[in-house]
């Protein structure tokens, strides 16, 4: 896993392989499913939003980096 | 005769593959591709004849001495300015510092205003703050009009005479305006200020000529007109630099240094301490060879049909929004745009999936997105294209444009 912030107040957490998006989107339970497709599912909670790449890269937007640390290890233990 | 498939063979990474898919690169605003003859002039310089410049009484010192001055007199000719009047900097972003703190912090008093515009890239904003919260000066904004570009109403209106420092970017690196500089530059030296031009994105578009335009100074960088990073470009008026300390101290800026005193050497060397970037001058001088062979004119007239093209094939998208003028005329091939509801980096990812290359975020120009409210959602997709660039890229851009619709 390679977490990168990304301009436009982002961050992207690259995969070295495929992900299995509803396992990770399962996650988070208090999120609206916004989007889903075969390739992704984008979530959103106010300003919060998460797009879940099946190729391997979870987009965030608006979050802190504490809180993105917070779920690097959630998603570390699936 | 403008061919672009002979163009393109001088590219190789245009040959790669991203994610399977043939590149396709529209990121050319943030920094261009390099053609071979740049390539293999850094790779011949340091196998054959590479030296220190300047000081030695060797051959290979002497011979790279030549061809480092060379290359200023090919950048020279290229903008037509005389050459000592061309500074080699790292990059616009330095050249635009060496101004603010050369010229700016030593001209500029408490009463005094700077002028910039609402479109300026970070670095031609940073450096004005820092000046205006130094000297206790006002730094004012200028917006834009309903084309996307510098209101020049607006300016009248706010220049005056205590402004003594004017510094907007030529071609906006987001919006792809071109702004109307020479009545910009006009209108400064009526009021007796001294004007900037930020040259970064009009350099690599369009024949730049410093005499005709009469700025006072005017930057670009070397990376984004197929020219190596590290190299910039600061032309400044001969008798403005002569005027000027001093932006760095050290070696070579000198032509005596006693114990408490030192006497600095002419223009252009007075500003360029310690040992140059060498290798990517006389790099960014092969490129400036390339685009004159090319021609300048020629290559302006290509990006303009592209940019017609791109405009065209916009209209048939539906949840795609243009951030910047529909006029072709009037613009560079660089565009910004949003998508109804997915956000900037989720565009440009789903793109980079089929192997083109476009920049998301906020082009390091937060204060525009801010006033074009495009900061909360993101910022904007930006396609830019160049020479190398064809309508069949085009063409497969939108087609995945479309299916991004389709699908999301
Ligand atoms: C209009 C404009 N000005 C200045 C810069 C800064 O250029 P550099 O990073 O080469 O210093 C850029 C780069 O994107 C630009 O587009």
């Amino acid at each position: 896993m390679k977490l990168r912030e990304i301009c436009g107040g982002a961050f992207s957490l690259k995969f070295d392989k495929e992900i299995e998006i509803e396992k990770i989107a399962n996650l988070f339970k208090d999120y609206k499913i916004v989007i889903k497709n075969e390739d992704s599912i984008k979530l959103s909670k106010k300003e919060k939003e998460i797009l879940i790449f099946k190729y391997g890269e979870i987009l965030f937007y608006n979050f802190k980096k504490d809180e993105i640390f917070e779920i690097l290890e959630i998603i570390k233990n699936v | 005769m403008f061919d672009v498939e002979k163009i393109r063979e001088e590219f190789p990474v245009l040959k790669r593959k991203i994610n399977n898919k043939k590149l396709i690169y529209f990121d050319n605003a943030a920094s261009t591709q390099k053609p071979k003859a740049v390539i293999e002039k850094i790779k011949e310089i340091y196998e054959n004849c590479y030296a220190n410049i300047h000081r030695g009484i060797h051959t290979l010192s002497q011979e790279l001495s030549d061809e480092y001055e060379n290359a200023r007199k090919i950048v020279a000719n290229f903008v037509n300015s005389n050459f000592e009047e061309i500074i080699f900097t790292r990059n616009t972003t330095e050249s635009i510092n060496l101004i603010a703190y050369s010229y700016a912090l030593k001209n500029l008093n408490k009463n005094d205003e700077i002028i910039i515009s609402v479109m300026e890239h970070h670095s031609n904003i940073l450096p004005w703050q820092f000046v205006s919260k130094k000297v206790g000066c006002k730094l004012t904004y200028v917006s834009l009009n309903k084309d996307y570009k510098i209101n020049v109403e607006e300016f009248k209106e706010k220049i005056n005479r205590n402004t003594k420092v004017v510094s907007i970017t030529h071609i906006s690196n987001v919006l792809g305006s071109i702004n109307d500089i020479e009545e910009i530059i006009k209108i400064s030296h009526e009021n007796e200020a001294i004007v900037i031009i930020d040259a970064a994105q009009s350099a690599p578009h369009t024949k730049i000529d410093v005499k005709k335009l009469d700025a006072d100074f005017l930057v670009f960088s070397s990376h984004k007109m197929l020219g190596p990073t590290g190299i910039g470009i600061l032309y400044g008026k001969k008798d403005i630099l002569e005027e000027m300390e001093p932006f760095l101290f050290g070696g070579d800026m000198i032509k005596d240094v006693d114990f408490y005193s030192a006497i600095w050497n002419d223009l252009p060397w007075k500003f360029e301490a310690g040992t140059p970037n060498i290798v990517d001058a006389i790099a960014f001088a092969e490129a400036v060879k390339f685009l004159e062979n090319i021609g300048m004119e020629n290559i302006e007239k290509y990006l303009n049909e592209l940019t017609k093209y791109f405009l065209d094939r916009f209209s048939e998208l539906r949840k795609f929004k243009l951030v910047g003028s529909r006029n072709y005329k009037n613009r560079a091939p660089i565009f910004s745009f949003i998508h109804d509801y997915l956000k900037s980096h989720e565009i440009a990812k789903l793109l980079d999936l089929e192997g083109i290359a476009v920049r998301s975020g906020y082009h390091c120009a937060h204060p525009l997105m801010k006033y074009l409210n495009l900061f909360e959602s993101g910022g904007t997709v930006r396609a830019s294209l160049y020479l190398y660039n064809t309508k069949e890229e085009i063409s497969y851009f939108f087609d995945i444009l479309k299916k991004i619709e389709n699908n999301y």
